[in-house]
């Protein structure tokens, strides 16, 4: 209940009054004694409680009824609920906890791949060719129907362009099909070659792998005439190779310009 | 899905008639604790004692509320806004009746008065005053009366029995004073509940 003149007659003594509320009892009272029996008079009354009954059951009962004839109450379905929890309307999108949980996946689709690359090992030389030790590293297959199969593997670290790779794939298998038609004698014709090339770890090396009685028959040596070393094919039964990076000053040379 | 139970007993009338009117069945059990009693007592001194025309016109007001929620206007106080349709609701009546019922008393048998000093008097003083202050309501003007209930049973202030009764302010403190004056004079018997 607001506050009124009549909680001011209660509260207050009449020297206490102000103007103002002087002005506004003046109708009533002007002199303190005036005042004294109409706070008395107002004491009294607010003194007195009245105790109101309540309305009979059968009427809340009826209003009840009315009530849940007006607002019928919808059944909640489970679903409808986790809905809810999940897409409150009130909130605005960015605060609806299935549009953060969407959110927190797709951060994570993007990071996961990242975290997952390896690490390049910055020690690792750029390009380094390595003499090839023919007799560890080659490895012979001996298929059953002496196959030949080629099997090419990249190094990350190496920075020779793709196409200068495929250029000296192709170089090396032309020229494994031309040693087999032309050079290498009947004896080896007849068998299917089986070649590996592989690249090693270290450098930037290659390794010709034929059959074994081919490369038992076959010497190795480093005349390649290519410049960067690689293998340049077989020539009268002799498998050639790179010769080895740090023996030759000139490519050394370009490699430390070049990187 | 609410965390936390609302608190309805805290709430403004203002807002629990908002919850109303989107179907809050607590809200209305809220409103209906708070203003039935009152309003019956209202409606039991307008119309003549007649307790089961008052127990209508209770359900009548409140299924109002529940119906037409949007009918109370929410820049008014909703306590004026329920005792201005109650007031308007007996004026109806007045004129379905045409002839005001003769009351023989202005507090009937459904109002019991209840000093709270009981320690101070007696229950045979008790029932005494009991008898005296309804012969003394009885004999002030209905004006007086209405304005008299208004305040002291069901509590509202000068400026909201101003608005339910249309009348001014000063209009409403005259009768006011004017009533607790005369009630004064007639229990001043009643030393020292009245006149400490």
């Amino acid at each position: 209940m607001e506050r009124d003149i009549l909680d001011i007659i209660v509260d207050k003594e009449f020297v206490n009054l102000t103007v103002i509320e002087k002005q506004e009892l003046e109708q009533f009272c002007t002199t303190k004694a005036e005042f004294d029996e109409l706070k008395s008079a107002v004491l009294g009354m607010n003194a007195i409680h009245f105790e109101t009954t309540q309305p009979k059951a059968e009427t809340k009962q009826k209003l009840d009824d009315l009530f849940m004839q007006t607002y019928p109450e919808k059944p909640v379905l489970w679903y409808n609920s986790v809905f809810l929890a999940l897409v409150p309307k009130e909130k605005p999108f960015y605060r609806q906890p299935l549009m953060q949980v969407a959110a927190l996946l797709f951060v994570l689709f993007l990071v996961v791949p990242i975290i997952n690359t390896p690490i390049l090992d910055e020690n690792e030389q750029v390009a380094k060719l390595e003499l090839v030790d023919a007799d560890k590293k080659i490895d012979v297959k001996n298929n059953e129907n002496n196959s030949t199969v080629v099997k090419e593997e990249e190094l990350n670290d190496v920075l020779i362009d793709d196409i200068e790779t495929e250029v000296l794939s192709n170089n090396i298998v032309e020229s494994n099909k031309a040693s087999s038609q032309e050079q290498i004698p009947m004896s080896f014709a007849s068998s299917e070659v089986d070649v590996i090339l592989s690249e090693s770890k270290e450098g930037m090396s290659r390794t010709l792998v034929s059959d074994a009685s081919l490369l038992e028959d076959a010497s190795i040596s480093h005349d390649s005439e290519h410049p960067d070393g690689i293998f340049s094919g077989i020539a009268n039964n002799r498998v050639n190779y790179s010769t080895d990076a740090s023996d030759s000053d000139d490519l050394l040379g370009l490699c430390t310009v070049t990187f | 899905m609410r965390l936390i139970r609302r608190q309805y007993n805290t709430l403004t009338d203002e807002s629990l008639m908002v919850s109303i009117s989107q179907g809050d069945k607590k809200a209305f059990d809220e409103i209906y604790t708070r203003y039935s009693g009152p309003l019956l007592g209202f409606f039991i001194n307008k119309l003549w004692k007649d307790r089961e025309k008052s127990e209508d016109f209770v359900h009548d007001i409140f299924a109002k509320i529940i119906k037409k929620p949007e009918s109370f206007d929410p820049s008014r106080k909703f306590k004026t806004w329920l005792y201005s349709v109650a007031n308007n609701m007996c004026k109806n009546e007045y004129k379905k009746q045409e002839v005001r019922k003769d009351t023989t008393s202005g507090l009937d048998n459904h109002y019991s008065l209840k000093d709270d000093s009981s320690n101070v008097l007696s229950e045979v003083q008790d029932s005494q005053f009991r008898d005296e202050f309804e012969v003394s309501l009885h004999a002030l003007d209905i004006k007086h009366k209405e304005v008299f209930e208004l305040r002291h049973v069901n509590g509202l202030s000068i400026k909201e029995i101003a608005e339910v009764l249309v009348i001014s302010d000063g209009t409403v403190k005259s009768r006011l004073f004017y009533a607790t004056k005369y009630l004064s004079e007639s229990l001043k018997e009643f030393n020292p509940v009245l006149n400490r």
